[in-house]
């Protein structure tokens, strides 16, 4: 490594392979995703305009931030560039970590939080923030674009309590206000449109009496996965089914939508924003010439970013290192992917480059439950 | 507004404490059924429910080679697994210990639990997964939000029939003395002619079976599991519970499972984390350090 031509960590020059690493739960309790093992499936071997080709790797995070840190850490020695794949609190600490950061280690995942990521010159989010989030999820409801009775005027907030998800918390009842909502989010009240809880236990057990007492038909949920589906579990489908949203793609992951439609027997209801639209979706619009079969989101997720590094990898000015990748992110703007696959990512205003949204719906079906496109929500 | 948050703040959550506490119990009475017949603890009962969690799993949704059958039988298999593998604790690792100190029979029963998880993670994945309510549907929703499921009925109804059943088991029957007598005095009890080893096995069986049903029904109930998980929810519960109401009652630790459910979802429920983080089990833990200093044998144990 010299000093002219900055960090070359991770690239071997010889075999001409750039070594990433991708962190996301391959096992632990957060419902792992067996498909962030398909990382090396869908990006070894792309050639880059440079002439290299790209060997990835999965680690485990455990979904947990001091097992994310600890993986990432260890990743920045061997490797280029590091992804997040899933978590907030893993995609912050590694985000954070002092060692990436020092190492100039480039670091891109989906959005997030923004407390404390904004003004890291080596973190980068792909797609849309949670506080960004916020209003289109407000449009969303108001849209109905399900057709039914999801329309967001009384909203239960149930959120782990995590200083990472204080940006979305703050982001939505603001919006929630701007559109009307009467009464003061905080302990339960019946007759306030807003009920915010992020203190409730493992099982929601306190929290699933105070939804159906207050009749909020419409949840916004904020949790890890497990969380989540004894959360469904809990409130039930009876005296209300209410309709789930949210930010990022937690609930659009096949797995965690088969958990809530499994919880419900398959009455769950539950539409959100996720970075990319539904495989079906996808299907369709690349349909005939389109690209691989996806098993689920997550894989169709990691295909997607393998896309976008590889267009940042090709724009890259000069010699390749930890220090040109990150500038040729830093004020640049890429096109998405043909048909609206992939929305363009917009890094001239900030570190923050998501453009767009889709709608998924969930639609359980009793076996392999999966989601369907329903709308897209623009920034 | 009032009566609303007085609801939801207190009985929303007893209703919550006596279901989960009813599974503590059912777990609980494995605990002390073992504890009457051979006075060791067993660190392996909650996982010998999740054995049978598992095996329900993969009945019920005709995992890789094995046939889809119907909930009930694939129950069935859940429970019976749950026997066989107590069966098979008590054979190859409980019975030549017999003569081993007690604390050497507690540290291998630690050892099964760990190689049951192992043995879950290999088959499961190391990961979590779905379990559906064994009887779907809600028995009753009504004001403040209060909801009872089937499920939840189906817990307490099963807690209460096998709480009885073990009751009369131990007082009514010649196989029920004889667990009591073969725990008081081994050699004694040999010379009357009574297989010890006989008894010791159907002991282990019907804890095998106890925690069988227990772990499918919390297993549904909570609709998501994990290699291990019934062991980190319920086994420090248990264990509770069957101290808490004596470690030697079946009635003791039907009252201590649904009195620890009642203080820790009330503890979850009342008291802001911020104020005292896992606020349920030191919640727990404090009833029971009362309960001993005032009742050393438990609610309803007696000195032995």
């Amino acid at each position: 490594v010299s000093a002219r031509a900055g960090t070359t960590t991770g690239i071997d020059f010889k075999n001409k392979v750039i070594h990433i690493a991708l962190h996301g739960p391959l096992t632990g309790a957060g419902v792992p995703q067996n498909s962030f093992k398909t990382t090396d499936h869908y990006w070894n071997n792309h050639k880059l305009a440079n002439g290299f080709s790209v060997d990835a790797v999965a680690i485990d995070d455990k979904y947990n931030a001091a097992d994310a840190s600890r993986a990432c850490n260890a990743a920045a020695d061997t490797n280029f560039l590091i992804v997040g794949g899933a978590g907030t609190d893993q995609i912050s600490a590694c985000a954070q970590s002092p060692k990436l950061r020092r190492l100039h280690v480039p670091y891109l995942s989906s959005g997030v939080t923004e407390a404390g990521l904004g003004s890291i010159s080596t973190y980068h989010a792909t797609s849309l923030t949670y506080r960004e989030q916020a209003p289109l999820l407000i449009k969303l409801a108001k849209n109905a674009p399900t057709g039914d009775e999801f329309t967001g005027k009384k909203w239960a907030m149930v959120i782990t309590s995590t200083p990472n998800f204080k940006d979305a918390r703050e982001a939505f009842i603001s919006a929630l206000k701007s559109n009307g909502a009467q009464g003061k989010a905080g302990a339960f009240n019946p007759d306030s449109d807003v009920y915010l809880t992020d203190k409730a236990p493992s099982n929601c057990s306190a929290v699933a009496p105070a939804i159906r007492a207050g009749a909020y038909q419409s949840i916004y949920f904020l949790g890890q996965p497990s969380f989540f589906a004894q959360c469904v579990n809990n409130i039930g489908v009876t005296p209300i089914n209410p309709y789930y949203t949210g930010p990022g793609p937690s609930f659009g992951i096949s797995s965690v939508i088969t958990l809530a439609c499994t919880a419900t027997a398959n009455q769950y209801k539950g539409v959100y924003l996720h970075p990319s639209p539904s495989v079906a979706e996808y299907m369709t619009r690349l349909a005939p010439d389109r690209g691989p079969d996806f098993a689920d989101d997550i894989e169709f997720g990691i295909w997607g970013a393998m896309q976008q590094l590889k267009k940042v990898f090709d724009s890259v000015q000069g010699p390749l290192s930890r220090e040109s990748f990150n500038a040729a992110l830093d004020g640049h703007k890429f096109g998405g992917y043909p048909n609206g696959v992939l929305h363009p990512v917009d890094f001239t205003g900030d570190r923050f480059g998501g453009t767009a949204a889709y709608a998924n719906k969930a639609a359980c079906n009793g076996e392999q439950s999966k989601s369907q496109t329903v709308g897209v929500y623009y920034k | 507004v009032t009566t609303e948050v007085v609801a939801l703040s207190f009985v929303a959550p007893a209703i919550t404490g006596i279901i989960q506490g009813s599974v503590y119990g059912l777990l609980g009475l494995g605990i002390v059924l073992l504890y009457k017949s051979s006075r060791i603890f067993n660190f392996a009962q909650a996982e010998f429910g999740g054995v049978a969690a598992f095996v329900w799993i993969f009945f019920d949704t005709g995992k890789g080679f094995l046939p889809d059958l119907p909930t009930p039988v694939a129950v069935l298999i859940g429970v019976l697994a749950g026997v066989l593998v107590a069966l098979l604790t008590e054979r190859v690792v409980v019975r030549p210990l017999f003569n081993a100190p007690k604390i050497t029979v507690v540290v291998a029963t630690a050892g099964v639990l760990l190689l049951l998880i192992a043995l879950e993670g290999f088959t499961y994945g190391a990961t979590a997964g779905t379990f559906p309510a064994v009887i779907g549907g809600d028995a009753y929703t009504g004001g403040a939000g209060i909801r009872i499921t089937n499920q939840g009925v189906a817990i307490m109804v099963t807690l209460a029939v096998l709480s009885i059943g073990a009751a009369l088991f131990f007082s009514r029957t010649r196989i029920g003395t004889a667990i009591i007598a073969v725990s008081q005095e081994p050699t004694a009890t040999r010379l009357v002619g009574i297989s010890v080893e006989r008894i010791s096995s159907l002991t282990w069986a019907l804890a095998g079976f106890l925690a069988g049903v227990a772990g499918i029904l919390l297993a549904g109930t909570i609709g998501l599991a994990a290699p291990g998980s019934l062991t980190g929810l319920a086994l420090v519960p248990a264990f509770t519970a069957a101290v808490f109401g004596g470690v030697t009652s079946l009635p003791g630790a039907l009252v201590g499972g649904i009195v620890i459910g009642i203080i820790e979802a009330e503890a979850q429920t009342n008291i802001p984390k911020e104020q005292l983080p896992g606020a349920g089990k030191v919640a727990l833990f404090a009833a029971l350090l009362v309960v001993l200093l005032i009742r050393p044998a438990g609610l309803l144990g007696k000195e032995t």
